[in-house]
């Protein structure tokens, strides 16, 4: 293949005032994409690491311990995270994570509660002001994480007489579906604290991270009893009214409990709609004198619950903004893109075919394998440009306004799922192209990304529902399964990888079978379209 | 030298050509006669490799267009009726375009672009796009391109229709001008009296059969000079009624 003429068509298909227009809005696109990620970073508090802690603040004999566990956003303990705890500004307590990810740190509790105490101001023991609000700190690797957080309500005297119960709200999770899961007792033998988070990942997973400890005279340790959860789910589509479903509830079961004092489920509850209740076994809840100052800070760069398409996961408001914007971006200027493949096709293949101005090239030192494929490549060499010019606006102008950058793992994602979701159409609309008329082929085309990049999952709900599915989760997955029959494949399949590398999340779609999809809607339509091609006249007869 | 062996080509159920043969000879310009839709477009059209045939082959200098296509057309220059070409090019650089399938750096093409497209008189049009050329300037344009390598062989197909007498004169005497060159010439008309000034043999055509191979000499012998009985031959050779 000679590389002039394909260099040609390049700048044929690159120098369009038209395609000029896309690769101004694919700046656009980047640039705009750096705004949502400013908009996420000026929220602050934004790490872009997949690390999760939950804890509590226990004090109880004279003596007080930061005790809690940091884990991933699937529930798997993280080993040697710093967590610092401030009052005031000062550490008053420290501890990294062991193996099993637990934190357990003693500190000086009248220390503490004299800093308690000494906040001016603060009223009478009876009714004792606002605590200095307690911030964690969580360090590891590039996380340097500060979460503060809002004191909720006050209660009961401390063993010095001054307040020691406290509980603060770090979470970050606003969608009102956090289960009620905090769950405390005083007095008896122990006192017993327990809580926990639900995860929820791709593919209608949901997962528990439970934590709980007792803690008596001696300091903490394991819960030996049972502790029983329930898991009820409801299902309500929000895609097709119709289907809204009943709200089963399951029996109680019990929760192992392992000897390192945390509690982890790790596991299904469901379905997306899933909530965790926790029950203490009302033997463990007796007693008096248990003092607990809960901190239970979720003080997580995952704190939030995200919801995109089918995909549930953890992450914090600042990572689903960006999460959301990338994703967001990607998926409009495929939209767009995927134009340009329809509209170049019909410019450097159908129009010209048809009206047979090939013939007087194909008449040269030219097969028509040679013209077909130069053809082709020019096009897919113009979306190439057309994708590094919206990865690099996006990295330029993140770069100068934010000082940030996707890394470049992240970038590739962006840069294959622009791109091969582009080649992809440009499979189908050039294979289109070369075998019918200009008008023919457009009306074929715009029938084919209405189906495909419009109105996709639409159809694919009613078709599942006419199949007989009735539950959202099955009409959902069958939906997210059916990607891979969509040129869409590509971008659906690179978008879920850079989510994943930004969430820490598992993606739903099947590496394999999203390569093969790939593979197929690139190389299988321009092959069939080739075997017609050389055999029809290149003029109108 | 251009040789066409035994080739056939059907549009579904209509048998455009029929086991055509016939050669064109190196220093030859052969004539290629037959009424509207006899064949002749379409048995050039397979010749310069445009137009995949059912069977049969065509072989320029040896190479074969179905087997080595590339090498084949590199030596066979084509002039259409009609030439089309993508109208949104500029001239000069479609030019550039074709040429860079013939191996040609673009700052070559470019430098011969100008070279052929002044000697073919339009100098002045090489900026312009190919939308805005006239017939005649797609002609000159159409030449100024299979000259680009200056192949041995040369295919004029009803080159002169459309043509002003300068444009008609132009074309014969260029026939005449290669086949002085050594070049094979292949030129079709529908009427013979256009290709008897210039050919040394003519090649009949009709229902996609050839009917008729003779010298221009045997013709001459014939019939004469007159045009009128020219036409007659003709007619009576293709069984058409006048």
């Amino acid at each position: 293949m000679r590389t002039g003429p394909v260099l040609y068509d390049l700048r044929r298909s690159v120098l369009r005032i038209s395609t000029l227009v896309l690769l101004a809005l694919a700046i656009l696109a980047g640039v705009g994409m750096t705004y949502l990620f400013s908009v996420a970073f000026l929220q602050g508090g934004v790490a872009l690491e997949d690390v999760n802690f939950m804890g509590a603040l226990a004090a109880r004999g004279g003596r007080a311990y930061l005790i809690g566990v940091s884990f991933d956003s699937e529930g798997r303990p993280i080993e040697g995270l710093r967590v610092e705890l401030l009052l005031g500004g000062r550490v008053v307590a420290e501890a990294s994570s062991n193996r099993e990810g637990l934190v357990v740190s003693e500190l000086g509790v009248e220390e503490l509660l004299k800093a308690v105490a000494t906040v001016p101001g603060v009223p009478a023991p009876a009714q004792p002001a606002a605590l200095p609000v307690p911030t964690l700190r969580l360090v590891k690797g590039s996380v340097n994480l500060t979460v503060g957080g809002t004191p909720e309500r006050w209660e009961l005297p401390g063993p010095s007489g001054v307040v020691s119960y406290k509980r603060v709200s770090a979470y970050v999770l606003d969608l009102g579906i956090r289960p009620k899961v905090y769950q405390q007792s005083r007095g008896g033998p122990s006192l017993i604290y327990v809580d926990s988070t639900v995860l929820k990942m791709g593919g209608g997973r949901v997962s528990a991270v439970v934590f709980g400890f007792s803690l008596d005279g001696e300091g903490p340790r394991a819960i030996e009893d049972p502790i029983c959860y329930n898991a009820t789910r409801t299902a309500v589509s929000v895609q097709l009214l119709f289907m809204a479903g009943g709200v089963p509830v399951e029996a109680y079961g019990p929760l192992s409990v392992p000897a390192n004092g945390t509690m982890v489920y790790y596991g299904s509850l469901g379905g997306f709609w899933s909530k965790l209740d926790l029950r203490i076994p009302e033997e463990l809840a007796r007693g008096a004198g248990a003092r607990l100052l809960v901190v239970g800070v979720n003080a997580s760069s995952r704190g939030y619950e995200y919801y995109s398409g089918s995909l549930f996961t953890w992450a914090s408001r600042a990572l689903r903004t960006v999460a959301l914007s990338a994703t967001g971006s990607i998926n409009i200027v495929l939209q767009v893109f995927v134009i340009a493949a329809i509209y170049l096709s019909n410019q450097l293949m159908a129009k010209p075919r048809s009206s047979g101005e090939l013939e007087f090239v194909l008449s040269g030192p030219v097969t028509r394998a040679d013209l077909f494929i130069n053809r082709y490549v020019a096009q897919l060499m113009a979306f190439a440009v057309m994708a590094a010019t919206f990865v690099l606006a996006l990295q330029v102008s993140s770069s100068a306004w934010l000082s940030f950058s996707l890394d470049a793992g992240s970038a590739t994602y962006v840069f294959a799922a622009a791109f091969l979701t582009m080649v992809a159409f440009l499979s189908l609309s050039y294979s289109i192209a070369s075998s019918l008329r200009p008008g023919l082929y457009m009306a074929a085309a715009v029938a084919a990304y209405v189906v495909f990049m419009l109105f996709w999952d639409t159809l694919m709900y009613a078709l599942g529902f006419s199949l007989g599915l009735r539950s959202y989760q099955e009409i959902s997955e069958f939906a997210s399964r059916s990607v891979y029959f969509n040129p869409r494949i590509a971008g659906a399949f690179f978008v879920e990888q850079l989510q994943s590398s930004i969430l820490g999340t598992r993606g739903t779609l099947d590496p394999l079978y999203a390569t093969l999809s790939i593979v197929a809607w690139v190389a299988v339509p321009p092959i069939l379209a080739y075997l017609r091609f050389r055999r029809i006249p290149l003029y109108s007869l | 030298m251009i040789l066409v062996e035994g080739v056939s080509k059907s549009f579904g159920s209509l048998r455009a050509l029929d086991n055509v043969s016939f050669e064109v000879r190196n220093g030859e310009v052969v004539g290629f006669v037959g009424l509207n839709g006899a064949g002749k477009t379409t048995t050039i059209r397979i010749a310069v490799g445009v137009l995949p045939p059912d069977s049969g082959d065509v072989l320029i200098d040896g190479y074969s267009v179905r087997r080595d296509k590339r090498r084949a057309s590199e030596r066979v220059g084509w002039l259409p009726e009609i030439p089309m070409f993508e109208k949104d090019f500029r001239a000069l650089d479609y030019f550039a375009y074709v040429a860079g399938f013939y191996g040609f750096s673009r700052s070559e093409a470019l430098e011969l672009g100008r070279e052929l497209m002044t000697r073919f008189g339009l100098g002045d049009a090489m900026r312009r796009k190919l939308g805005e050329y006239s017939l005649g300037m797609r002609k000159r344009f159409a030449l100024a391109l299979s000259m680009v390598n200056d192949p041995p062989n040369f295919i004029f197909d009803e080159v002169l229709n459309g043509l002003d007498p300068q444009g008609i004169a132009f074309f014969r005497q260029l026939a005449t001008e290669f086949r002085r060159e050594g070049k094979a010439v292949l030129f079709s008309s529908h009427i013979l009296s256009e290709v008897e000034g210039v050919a040394d043999r003519v090649v009949f055509i009709h229902r996609g059969r050839i009917v008729a191979n003779m010298s221009i000499d045997e013709i001459r012998s014939r019939v004469g000079r007159d045009q009128r009985a020219l036409e007659e031959f003709f007619f009576k050779l293709v069984g058409v009624e006048r």
